[in-house]
């Protein structure tokens, strides 16, 4: 077994250019309107990078809560594309864990019991 | 402790060493304590918060104290992934929606 909670990694390629996603990430009417967020949860900017990578703190009541996580954090990395769209790279990471706990490894979480 | 305290216990890199090692096989606190630089009350205490947090559990045989992984320890995690697992590439295909959208 591998302890590994490090965070969910979603990766994937958008056809729009980085300035494009951005405002579909941060500013709150485009953003309700895609993450359709359950009702209950918090958001809040940890850090901006305007055009390049986000961070929200994920705060979660109701079922989220329920279920074992109150609090986590969510980054949004945008990289260019030479077809002008834009890489997305999403981290959704449940455990606030030091640096040191990270073992410098990134990557989607595995976990076998 | 309730369940919302799982991600907590999990963060400290010696309680997920811990329960890796348990993994294998039962161990005594002495046993877990070998190849590791930690006083034995703090070993006591990580194995207290594990306990407490149902990640583990203990049985007795005569003075020693075996340790062992709670299987079912791990369900608030591997629910809350599953959740998430399924929400992002959901959500994902909305913001691409909006991203059309804005173009208009």
């Amino acid at each position: 077994m591998k302890i590994d909670a490090d965070a969910l990694v979603f990766e994937c390629a958008l056809e729009a250019a980085p300035e494009q996603v951005w405002r579909a990430l941060t500013i709150p009417v485009l953003l309700e309107r895609w993450l359709r967020p359950a009702p209950g949860l918090e958001l809040s900017m940890v850090t901006a990078e305007e055009n390049r990578s986000l961070t929200y703190r994920w705060r979660e009541q109701g079922q989220g809560a329920l279920i074992g996580v109150e609090e986590s954090l969510v980054t949004f990395e945008l990289t260019p594309t030479n077809e002008g769209g834009t890489w997305l790279t999403l981290t959704h990471a449940p455990v606030l864990a030091p640096a040191s706990a990270n073992d410098n490894r990134r990557g989607p979480l595995m976990l076998a019991a | 402790m309730s369940d919302a305290d799982i991600f907590k216990v999990l963060a400290d890199p010696t309680r997920r060493g811990v329960l890796e090692r348990l993994a294998g096989a039962e161990m005594t606190a002495t046993e877990l304590r070998q190849g590791l630089a930690i006083s034995q009350p703090a070993m006591s205490q990580h194995l207290a918060v594990l306990r407490q947090a149902g990640l583990i559990s203990e049985r007795r045989e005569g003075r020693f104290v075996n340790y062992r992984v709670e299987p079912d320890g791990l369900a608030p995690l591997h629910q809350w992934l599953a959740r998430y697992r399924a929400f992002w590439p959901d959500r994902i295909e909305s913001l691409k929606d909006v991203l059309k959208e804005m173009d208009q």
